[in-house]
């Protein structure tokens, strides 16, 4: 069983005259294996969402389910592996060899698994060996994000979710984030990305759920999202409608750099024999 | 909810509108009030007042919750050590220690008085925006002679308030460091003690860290902790003139008639 949200709603400072209703009468499913991308501008309750599906806050009305469980039950505890928003505040061992083996040893493994899952999951987020039995307090900015990730992808869950893992990384390391979920999804590791940048996703992400105002405003796959108004379109493909208003005709519902660029290719090729 | 401890919520009141220098003179009588209450009938009287500020400022209860809630185990505490280390009469005794009527009725005095404080200050908390605490502390403290200390006013006040400011957020940072372990397969109900030996450490070091940040900020904007342009200035209306005026008699005929 997937991971089913039903006529979830979700208000802060219940009782309070600060009460905010955050997420209003959501309900979706998400299927095994799939990677889907959450997407909302900030404050449209991303992160409380994710809260909800972790078991950390209780929703008002409705229920969670992982697997058919509550989410929080007993025996879902493993299952979800979650890389919180702000990971490099979350750090809380003594070396970083201890922080990467705290989720195994939780579950249970014998001393020799776990070290060699610490190995290995350092290794898919290329944290540096050498850093291990340093302190995570000593880390870069970066490193302590790497840290987080592979502590969560060393207790092996079925589902991995993802708050805003590539905010504050740099170009290469973005890539090298996206590049290794995507092997980590193509092992059958459900993936749920929360992230505010479509464009990153485009090759990696199946389903698109898309949050206003704490509400799904659209629910879907990638293709249909990108011809959905209010999407934020990639900027490679606000150019080429740019270039459809000047008058050439190329396909304006591209959304990659390479798509693009083998259209306006092809364009040019065929004019330049039309000339001929 | 943690970051619900000591907030301000906006609302509209007869509390809310009172200058700030007005809700911290009377946080300050009523401390005197709560501390000099010994008896049964002393705190009904405190409580009766606190209901009565309470009603006026339409607060909902659950904000005092808020504010009790997070200090509820350090009043067990301080009831225990109570409990147990004053000697009297005894009610029943253990294997060394006993409990005696004396040890029950410090305990009780005692964690009334700190559940008052807290409701008091959770009064003037709840209806003030932080930045006119600071502004009323600088303003009640400008005519003390600090500055011979080597301390503004301005500086003490904005060391204050940040302090203040300061604590929703290491319970912020605390609960996601627990959220965090939690997400990774730690029992949620283990020891308090064992929570706090591995909350503690990465606390206080990312509190560093963010205080840094803060340092540089401020100093980046060219904070010098002298004093300077406010943006609101306060003005004492009648009506603080008169709530003034009100709970100095009320505390003078406590004192005098108890
Ligand atoms: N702990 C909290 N207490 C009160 N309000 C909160 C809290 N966390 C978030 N909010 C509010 O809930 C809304 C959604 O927040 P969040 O889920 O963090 O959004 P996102 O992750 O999409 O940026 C925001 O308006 C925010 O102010
Ligand atoms: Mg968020």
């Amino acid at each position: 069983m997937p991971i089913v949200v039903r006529d979830v709603t979700y208000s802060y400072s219940k009782g309070t005259s600060l009460e905010n209703q955050v997420l209003n009468n959501l309900t979706f499913k998400v299927d095994e294996g799939k990677f889907t991308a959450i997407l909302g501008d900030t404050g449209a309750g991303k992160s409380t969402l994710l809260r909800l599906v972790v078991g950390l806050l209780k929703p008002d009305n409705g229920t969670v389910l992982i697997d058919g469980f509550d989410a929080g039950h007993r025996s879902v505890k493993g299952t979800i592996g979650v890389l919180f928003q702000n990971p490099e505040k979350q750090l809380f061992s003594k070396t970083c060899y201890e922080d990467i083996a705290f989720g195994p040893l939780n579950l249970g493994f014998e001393k020799e698994d776990v070290h060699q899952k610490v190995l290995t999951a350092s290794a898919i987020v290329g944290f540096e060996q050498k850093n291990l039995e340093t302190s995570p307090f000593k880390l870069s900015g970066g490193e302590k994000k790497k840290l987080a990730l592979a502590g969560v992808l060393a207790m092996e869950p079925k589902y991995l979710i993802l708050d805003e893992p590539t905010t504050g990384l740099d170009y290469c390391g973005k890539k090298g984030l996206l590049s290794n979920l995507g092997l980590i999804h193509s092992k059958g590791t459900t993936i749920i990305m929360i992230t505010h940048q479509l464009t990153e996703l485009l090759s990696l992400a199946q389903d698109v759920l898309y949050l206003k105002d704490g509400t799904i405003d659209f629910h879907g796959s990638v293709q249909e999202f990108i011809e959905f108004p209010s999407s934020n379109k990639p900027p490679i493909t606000h150019f080429m409608s740019k270039l459809n208003e000047h008058g050439l005709q190329v396909n304006q519902n591209l959304y990659t750099v390479n798509e693009a660029f083998s259209e306006i290719k092809s364009y040019v090729h065929k004019r330049m024999k039309d000339h001929v | 909810m943690s970051n619900m401890f000591f907030s301000y919520f906006p609302g509209k009141s007869l509390i809310h509108e009172l200058d700030p220098r007005t809700k911290l003179l009377a946080l300050f009588l009523f401390s005197i009030l709560v501390f000099a209450s010994q008896t049964l009938e002393q705190f009904l009287f405190v409580f009766i007042c606190f209901l009565f500020i309470a009603f006026i400022s339409k607060t909902k209860p659950r904000v005092y919750w808020y504010s009790l809630k997070p200090l509820l185990v350090f009043f067990l505490l301080i009831f225990i050590m109570q409990l147990l280390f004053t000697d009297g009469n005894e009610i029943i005794s253990f294997i060394n220690t006993s409990i005696t009527y004396e040890g029950l009725y410090l305990g009780l005095t005692v964690i009334s008085r700190f559940v008052f404080l807290i409701l008091f200050a959770t009064v003037l908390t709840s209806t003030t925006r932080p930045s006119m605490i600071t502004n009323g502390i600088e303003r009640i403290l400008r005519p003390l002679p600090l500055k011979y200390l080597g301390i503004s006013s301005h500086e003490l006040a904005t060391m204050m308030s940040l302090s203040i400011r300061f604590i929703p957020e290491l319970f912020e940072n605390a609960k996601e460091i627990k959220d965090a372990q939690v997400s990774r397969g730690m029992d949620p109900s283990r020891s308090f003690l064992k929570s706090i030996s591995s909350i503690s450490i990465p606390l206080v070091s990312n509190s560093l860290n963010y205080v840094e940040e803060l340092v540089i900020a401020m100093e980046n904007r060219c904070f010098q902790g002298q004093e300077r342009t406010n943006l609101y200035e306060l003005k004492m209306d009648k009506s603080d003139w008169i709530s003034l005026l009100i709970l100095c008699s009320l505390l003078i005929s406590y004192l005098y008639f108890t």
